[in-house]
């Protein structure tokens, strides 16, 4: 049993999709078949025995499709090649072709020799013929799978793609015209052809670049393939798909991490901006771990492989990823299917105007129609919402958002309220020191300094909050279970708890308020560092942005309310929950304010993430929680999710003006049209401007800043 | 008006060489990486042959 990969590159469109998938389901030894139709990748899983890869190859080609065997990089650069070729010559013809076209209108208008006016019209049919031949290909095409694909009269109106009135009015206008110019009299409309035909496939090309960008975060390309190891005591460069668990790497400076890990030698200064979004550098010390897809920015470093790439976090961000995109949204699919009633209509309305001019002014006939055709191709329609949902998705992911799949664009915007979780949501789960008391006759700078030296030997999450600092120098480091003892110039210095650092037995006295660390010196106590969670650094302005936005947020947390005090001004605090009264919180919180969204990290969270509207989590939680949820944050910041929040609003509100504007400019056209209000030319102007129009207006979502 | 007879069989010969020129640039690769020069100056320089080195 394998799962092969396809790159299926004409494959567009849904029914495309299912097409396949039926063809092939039908033939026994394959089990399953899956489609990303971002990447046109399509998953076969067959019985190798029964049906050999080149077996399903041979089937989907027998459709009419081109497959390719999994390279992707080639066939992409292929495809834009020709997709740039067919718009080239569609731009060359059409330069031509219009401005002969002005020639024969001016001649209309103030006369012109018969003999000069064939001329023009012939040389215009030598320059349509390439751009109908070859630019124009791809609308055949796909107008002839969509026809072909119909097998009972009932699905004529829902699997209609809109290439079909394209193709019918490019075939109409283009064979009209021709025939004009064998009879020698009559109206050509060329310049329409063209323009139609350039530029359709200019709002074609911005559409798939702004879906290609989504593939930025395919970052396991960007992985290097080679990286060095050391062997033996020796440098030698291997294949990075050959690396093995237990493989000592060497990252130089500039080189990205191969693979996730943890640090042997050397301190690293990496670039984590692919998984996080962020540019901030960030220092990892021996002992530290490493993630693959990383940049070391700084010097040499050392680490041992824990993970190869397979397995990574990135691959795993990445399949998540993908899996989100080669789920369709059921908004999009939605659209599709209006888009495909709406073709039929349009047909039906056509044909109407057709006869209609044929009984009263049959010269007005083919004008009128060939209008009609062009001006109600609901290209505007069909895309007003994918391109929206792929501009939000792709910025999103820039800002280290990633999402299940586009539905959850639409639950965001409806979101009321949002309740978070606090140890390793609000905070990083990083202890800093945040306060220092003065105990003996050591200055502060000293007793840091100390503590600095001595905790540098320990990896304790304690100890992490003393690495910050310049440490003193020391011999004999040794760490015990409750703190850290070492020889300084000072004395014997002790860091750790209140008993380990002085011989005066503590163990009545009241438990301090704050979490704390005492440093002694030859057992005589010289300070003590009060220890607080690390917030992140951006709640604050994230919580105004919240508020500002008019979102209500609540803190849902099983730990005590004397810790949340920070917070307790800022928000509704309910403390000392345990996994279970946090469903129910949650539940009321749901009642009281509408949809709601909760951000956790743990298994505690479970419960109320499963009961929220929309469920995220971020990039620390477990597995078991991340696979669950909707909505997984890459950063290290909070502001993220307020991002998430802002764009699924913004981009609700591009989509209905991309659908009003969609529907008003279909409304007022297509009467124009069947009314010979319009000449085909300036139908093909309006339809292809507001095609433009609704994918400009969607790009502003990706747009930077704001 | 009869250098029109000339000139527009011209303008579509001018063109038909035009098109395949732009098809020819295309299948050579030229529009592949339209930022790929700006990035160059990141690259390493090339090794130099073992005949330059150490003389």
């Amino acid at each position: 049993m394998i799962t092969s990969t396809f790159h299926v590159s004409d494959m567009h469109c849904a029914s495309c999709e299912t097409r396949i998938a039926d063809a092939l389901l039908a033939s026994p030894g394959i089990l399953s078949v899956r489609a990303n139709p971002v990447r046109r990748e399509l998953f076969v899983e067959h019985d190798q025995d029964t049906v050999a890869i080149l077996d399903v190859f041979g089937q989907i080609e027998s459709l009419g499709f081109s497959p390719m065997l999994e390279s992707g990089g080639d066939s992409d650069v292929m495809e834009t090649r020709r997709d740039i070729k067919r718009l080239g010559i569609a731009a060359i013809g059409m330069m031509q072709v219009v401005m002969q076209a002005i020639a024969l209108y001016i001649g209309d208008a103030q006369g012109m020799a018969y003999e000069h006016m064939r001329l023009l019209q012939v040389a215009s049919f030598i320059f349509t013929l390439p751009v109908i031949a070859y630019s124009a290909q791809p609308f055949f095409q796909n107008a002839w799978l969509s026809v072909s694909s119909i097998r009972h009269p009932r699905q004529l109106m829902t699997s209609l793609s809109m290439d079909v009135p394209v193709s019918i009015a490019l075939i109409i206008a283009f064979s009209a015209s021709s025939l004009t110019l064998i009879r020698g009299h009559g109206e050509v409309y060329f310049d329409s052809v063209v323009m139609f035909t350039f530029l359709l496939l200019t709002a074609r090309l911005i559409d798939k670049s702004l879906s290609r960008r989504n593939k930025g975060v395919s970052a396991l390309s960007l992985l290097p393939d080679q990286c060095t190891v050391i062997r033996g005591g020796r440098d030698i460069q291997i294949e990075t798909r050959e690396l093995v668990v237990g493989d000592r790497v060497l990252v130089r400076p500039g080189e990205r991490v191969v693979a996730d890990g943890r640090i042997t030698e050397g301190s690293a200064h990496l670039d984590e901006s692919l998984l996080t979004g962020e540019s901030d550098t960030v220092v990892r010390g021996t002992g530290e771990a490493v993630t693959a897809g990383t940049a070391n920015s700084f010097q040499s470093f050392e680490f041992v492989v824990e993970q190869t790439n397979k397995d990574s976090r990135l691959a795993q961000i990445e399949a998540l990823a993908t899996a989100a995109m080669s789920k369709r949204p059921l908004s999009v699919s939605r659209a599709n299917r209006i888009a495909s009633y709406f073709v039929f209509a349009m047909l039906l309305v056509a044909l109407a105007t057709l006869l209609f001019w044929l009984a009263h002014d049959p010269t007005q006939a083919l004008s009128a129609t060939i209008a009609v055709l062009v001006v109600s191709c609901p290209c505007a329609l069909a895309l007003a919402t994918p391109a929206a949902i792929t501009a939000a998705l792709s910025r999103l992911q820039s800002r280290g958002v990633v999402v299940r799949d586009g539905d959850v664009l639409q639950t965001a915007a409806d979101i009321k309220g949002v309740a978070l979780d606090k140890t390793g949501t609000l905070t990083t789960g990083q202890i800093e020191i945040a306060g220092f008391e003065r105990l003996g006759r050591w200055t502060e700078a000293e007793c840091v300094q100390l503590a600095a030296g001595l905790e540098r030997a320990s990896n304790h999450p304690i100890a992490r909050a003393f690495h910050g600092s310049e440490p003193a120098r020391l011999r004999d480091i040794r760490i015990d279970p409750y703190g850290v003892v070492g020889q300084s110039d000072l004395g014997e210095a002790r860091i750790g708890s209140q008993n380990y650092c002085s011989d005066i037995d503590s163990s009545g006295v009241v438990e301090a308020e704050q979490r704390s660390v005492w440093l002694s010196i030859d057992k005589q106590l010289a300070a003590r560092f009060m220890l607080a969670e690390k917030i992140r650094t951006d709640v604050g302005e994230t919580l105004n942005a919240f508020e500002e936005e008019g979102v209500e947020l609540v803190l849902l947390t099983g730990d005590t309310l004397k810790n949340c005090r920070t917070f307790a001004d800022r928000l509704q605090v309910f403390a000392g929950l345990t996994p279970e009264s946090k469903r129910q919180s949650l539940i009321e919180y749901r009642q009281n304010v509408g949809p709601v969204m909760m951000l956790g990290d743990g298994i505690n969270d479970l419960p109320a993430l499963a009961e929220a509207n929309l469920s995220a989590v971020v990039l620390e939680a477990p597995d078991s929680v991340k696979s669950n949820s909707d909505v997984l944050l890459l950063s290290r910041q909070l502001r993220p999710i307020f991002e998430l929040l802002k764009t699924a609003r913004r981009s609700r509100r591009v989509i209905r003006q991309n659908m009003t504007w969609a529907l008003l400019y279909n409304a007022t056209m297509i009467p124009l049209a069947a009314s010979g209000h319009l000449v085909p030319w300036m139908a093909a102007l309006g339809m292809s401007l507001s095609s433009l129009l609704v994918v400009m207006n969607s790009a502003r979502l990706q747009a930077r800043g704001n | 008006m009869e250098i029109l007879f000339v000139l527009v069989p011209t303008s579509v010969v001018l063109m038909a060489i035009a098109m395949w020129v732009f098809i020819r640039a295309v299948d050579s690769g030229q529009f592949d990486h339209l930022d790929r020069h700006a990035l160059d100056i990141f690259d390493n320089d090339e090794v130099q042959d073992d005949e330059h080195v150490g003389k």
